[in-house]
């Protein structure tokens, strides 16, 4: 028997085939059509079907928020609480979404700047990337995320003592003195390496 | 007039006010170890240093 179907080539029987050979038959049809929907199996609830490669039916599950570890300099967890901290990977995008509040331990010391989930493209380099929202005791204040490099993506305060407004880094007292309570949350994206 | 204010006796008070540090991550609560315990401690009294002298000016 030689009658591939015209895309996936799975082997059918032919007219002539002798009706005793078509359990056999079938088994190899059925079997390269299980072999060829493997990559379909598995997947969780609004997972999307992403390509790994170029090759057909090279698929995987992803879309999915997945927790990382909160990591990064200029600040300390300490007795801190991660409410949030969480990426998910669509195709070559890494969408990122951070909630840390600091309690008694927990410091400020310098610029926040978080470690990326996923290494980024190094054009983005210096790029903003999505913004903070930062709450310390009863006011909020705006901030912008930038990548930095292609591991690291630094968390700024905007300044609005000029004529413009600019970025200035975040520190022990920018945008105001940090304390017990006080909370930074984050969002951005970038393109994955 | 109180006892000057050192990184020394920042760490020495945060130390016996918070005899152990739990984190919570995403609800899950993790004891620190006792290095990210004393990095804990340290830069929280780092952060205060800065934050003193920033008022002071």
């Amino acid at each position: 028997m030689a009658n591939p179907t015209t895309n996936f080539g799975w082997v059918m029987p032919v007219a002539a085939d002798l009706v005793t050979n078509l359990p056999a038959q079938f088994n190899t049809f059925g079997q390269g059509v299980d072999t060829s929907m493997a990559q379909l199996l598995g997947g969780s609830t609004s997972a999307i079907l992403t390509k790994t490669s170029a090759t057909n039916m090279a698929f995987t599950w992803s879309g999915l928020w997945t927790s990382f570890t909160l990591a990064g300099t200029g600040f300390t967890i300490g007795n801190g609480i991660t409410h949030y901290c969480k990426y998910q990977k669509v195709g070559t995008t890494c969408n990122v979404m951070v909630d840390f509040q600091l309690q008694s331990t927990s410091s400020i010391t310098g610029n926040i700047v978080l470690t990326l989930p996923l290494t980024s493209t190094s054009a983005q380099n210096q790029s903003n990337s999505g913004v903070c929202r930062y709450t310390l005791g009863a006011t909020t204040y705006m901030g912008i995320v930038t990548l930095a490099s292609t591991t690291t993506a630094s968390l700024s305060a905007i300044n609005a003592s000029g004529t413009y407004a600019s970025s200035t880094a975040t520190s022990a007292t920018i945008p105001a003195t940090w304390a017990n309570g006080d909370r930074f949350r984050v969002a951005f994206s970038y393109e994955v390496a | 007039m109180g006892e000057k204010i050192t990184r020394e006796s920042l760490i020495a008070q945060i130390k016996k006010e918070n005899p152990k540090m739990v984190a919570t991550i995403e609800g899950e609560k993790y004891e620190l170890t006792p290095e990210e315990y004393e990095e804990a401690a340290t830069n929280w009294a780092e952060m205060r240093i800065q934050q003193i002298e920033a008022e002071s000016k």
